[in-house]
């Protein structure tokens, strides 16, 4: 039932309230995870440099500073997946770590099955190899990025050059929050962050095309002052406490 | 640091006071010239004049320092030129004199009042400057003290929600008694979460100019992720979304309008029996947009219907504040409209409500519509987008 194969993903959580630690640690292991915990950032990055973890989960407020701080540090020599978790109700700190180089976010308070949600999205991406990445399903969607291919339902579905590009920015980070920013720099250029309503046309185009009901959407959804998040299941079943591992 | 009277500030009309002061000081003067006739040139005598007209001009205003000036020439010429005690003047060469002495005298009037006004006005500025340091300084350590604040609180709730939870993941199955419990412990820390959330945002919002992170949004799209959000909770309701095809871009915060229509989706489901009826729907007109949420629940208190946007004022609830807590999972702060008022009010909209005709509540939003942005450029089919 467990996915507890040898090797298992080595989860680096840096988070000062030791009650938090306490309980994202018994959901982690549950999960088959091994967790290492540090309760500043100094103690964070010698965790992170010696123990070279799968997974970062990172409180944004430490004692010793911020943790988009350490984010940026780290972000000069790996790549691998980072969850911030964020006690701050302001947007802006969270679209900050996002574009600092954070994976995905957590407001508190969050319950045990969104933060097994977002860790396994996040594993899933690091273990496996990049290629696998190129075809990705939603729904009665598919979507094979290097034959630039969407169908729907086996039928085939056209969409415009922007549209491509946007849903690829949102496939090749399935289950993680893209911010305004990056859709917007990906896919207009840099010069374009400010054209938020830009986005606003082109994902009603993408769900027109491609939600069973666009104006309820299950797949492309909007995160408010964030971003958007491509969701290949739909959240009620990533929310259910007792969904299965994801496979492989 | 005393505030200033309105003495202090600039005597635009001099009290009558000033006048009698002022005939005082040129009368003084003649006084003190009067004995030195004979020993002084009739010129230096004059010259005493303008120093009434400055120390009127300097302390009661440019009006008595004017009259002081004509008083001058007038007491010079009635008690110091020959033939005395008389307005009239033998020798043409004082009418030089007179007007010499007016032009100083009105001169001097004229610059010391100026000085006067530039020191009143430095002052105020000054005040005024003091006085908007003040309140930025003030903004900012309450901002800084809600952020810590908020931070404080919500730590520990989310540590104890967290823990609560995973009570089953530390050991064998809990009981279905103690799984309660947990649930129980889990829910009530949640819900003082949301409490203390509620409260903290609504100061915010209440501190009389909000941050607003304004941007475009989509009317659908908005109303989307309420929805998504509330997805659970709307389960045991029959629910209808009534949009019109073309809906225009609203210029708001994301967050927080998100927040209005959850929260009215809060307050409708609370209100509202399983298995009732839930409307949302959006008409747009000539620069604005209503936004109208309507349920066939228990409906408003008659005569309550604008005191339900104050703080704590809830309406009687048909089911028990428990079961719309665990609906919703942070309803039933009593603090959830006036959050909703708060908003729409820092949107430049309005919030209203009333009783439908068939039974059951409708919540009317109406916000304001800027000019729409420029489409985004067509896209070259072929190619890559325009850059």
């Amino acid at each position: 039932m467990k996915s507890a194969q040898p090797p298992s993903p080595v989860v680096l959580l840096v988070e000062d309230e030791a009650g938090i630690r306490r309980f994202v640690r018994a959901a982690l292991e549950s999960e088959g995870c091994t967790v290492r915990e540090a309760a500043a950032l100094e103690r964070g990055r010698i965790e992170l440099a010696s123990r070279r973890p799968d997974l970062l989960v990172l409180d944004l407020g430490l004692p010793d500073g911020d943790g988009t701080a350490l984010l940026a540090e780290l972000r000069g020599w790996s790549g691998m997946p980072v969850l911030v978790l964020s006690a701050r109700s302001d947007e802006a700190d969270k679209v900050a770590a996002l574009d600092a180089g954070a994976d995905d976010y957590l407001a508190k308070p969050f319950g045990v099955a969104e933060l097994l949600a977002r860790v396994r999205a996040l594993l899933r991406r690091a273990l496996r190899p990049p290629q696998a990445a190129a075809c990705i399903a939603f729904g009665d969607v598919e979507l094979d990025l290097e034959q630039r291919r969407v169908t729907r339902g086996g039928a085939p579905v056209h969409l415009t050059p922007i549209e491509f590009r946007l849903l690829g920015l949102l496939a090749t980070a399935a289950g993680r929050v893209v911010t305004q920013r990056q859709l917007l720099t990906g896919t207009w250029g840099p010069n374009h962050v400010e054209h938020a309503h830009y986005l606003r046309v082109y994902m009603a185009g993408l769900r027109r095309k491609l939600e069973p009901d666009p104006r309820l959407p299950v797949h492309i959804l909007t995160e408010p002052g964030v971003g958007y998040r491509l969701v290949p299941e739909p959240l009620s079943a990533a929310r259910t406490p007792a969904s299965a591992p994801p496979a492989g | 640091m005393a505030l200033p009277t309105p003495r202090d500030r600039l005597p635009d009309r001099a009290p009558l006071r000033n006048y009698l002061l002022a005939a005082l000081a040129a009368g003084a003067v003649a006084l003190v010239g009067a004995p030195l006739l004979g020993q002084f040139d009739l010129a230096n005598i004059a010259m005493l004049f303008p120093l009434a007209v400055l120390f009127a001009a300097i302390r009661l205003g440019r009006g008595p320092a004017v009259f002081a000036a004509f008083l001058a020439v007038a007491l010079f010429d009635f008690f110091f030129v020959h033939p005395h005690f008389t307005l009239a003047v033998s020798d043409l060469q004082y009418l030089l004199t007179f007007a010499v002495l007016l032009a100083v005298a009105l001169t001097t009037a004229e610059l010391a009042a100026r000085l006067r006004r530039e020191r009143d006005s430095a002052e105020a500025r000054a005040e005024e400057a003091a006085q908007a340091r003040l309140a930025a300084d003030t903004e900012r350590l309450r901002n800084t003290l809600l952020a810590s604040l908020s931070h404080d609180l919500r730590t520990p709730l989310t540590a104890l929600a967290g823990l609560a939870e995973s009570l089953p993941l530390a050991g064998p199955p809990l009981p279905p008694a103690q799984a309660e419990l947990a649930e129980a412990i889990r829910a009530e820390a949640l819900r003082t979460h949301a409490l203390a959330r509620d409260l903290l945002d609504l100061s915010r919002l209440q501190s009389g100019a909000p941050r607003l992170a304004l941007d475009w949004l989509a009317v659908d799209e908005l109303l989307g992720s309420a929805l998504q959000a509330r997805a659970h909770a709307l389960r045991a309701h029959v629910f209808a979304l009534e949009l019109p095809e073309e809906l225009p871009l609203l210029h708001a915060d994301a967050v927080l309008m998100e927040r209005v229509v959850c929260n009215l989706l809060d307050n409708a489901i609370a209100h509202t029996p399983e298995g009732g009826h839930i409307v949302l729907a959006a008409q747009v007109g000539a620069g604005w947009i209503r936004i109208s949420l309507c349920d066939d629940g228990c409906g408003l208190p008659p005569g309550r219907e604008q005191a339900i946007f104050e703080r704590f004022v809830r309406a009687p609830h048909p089911r028990g504040a428990a079961d719309a807590t665990t609906a919703t999972g942070d309803a039933g702060t009593g603090l959830g409209l006036a959050i909703v008022h708060a908003i729409v009010a820092a949107h430049g909209g309005s919030v209203s409500a009333h009783n439908r005709a068939g039974g059951g509540a409708c919540f009317v939003l109406q916000l304001p519509l800027p000019r729409q942005p420029d489409r985004p450029p067509p896209e070259d089919e072929a190619g890559a987008p325009p850059r």
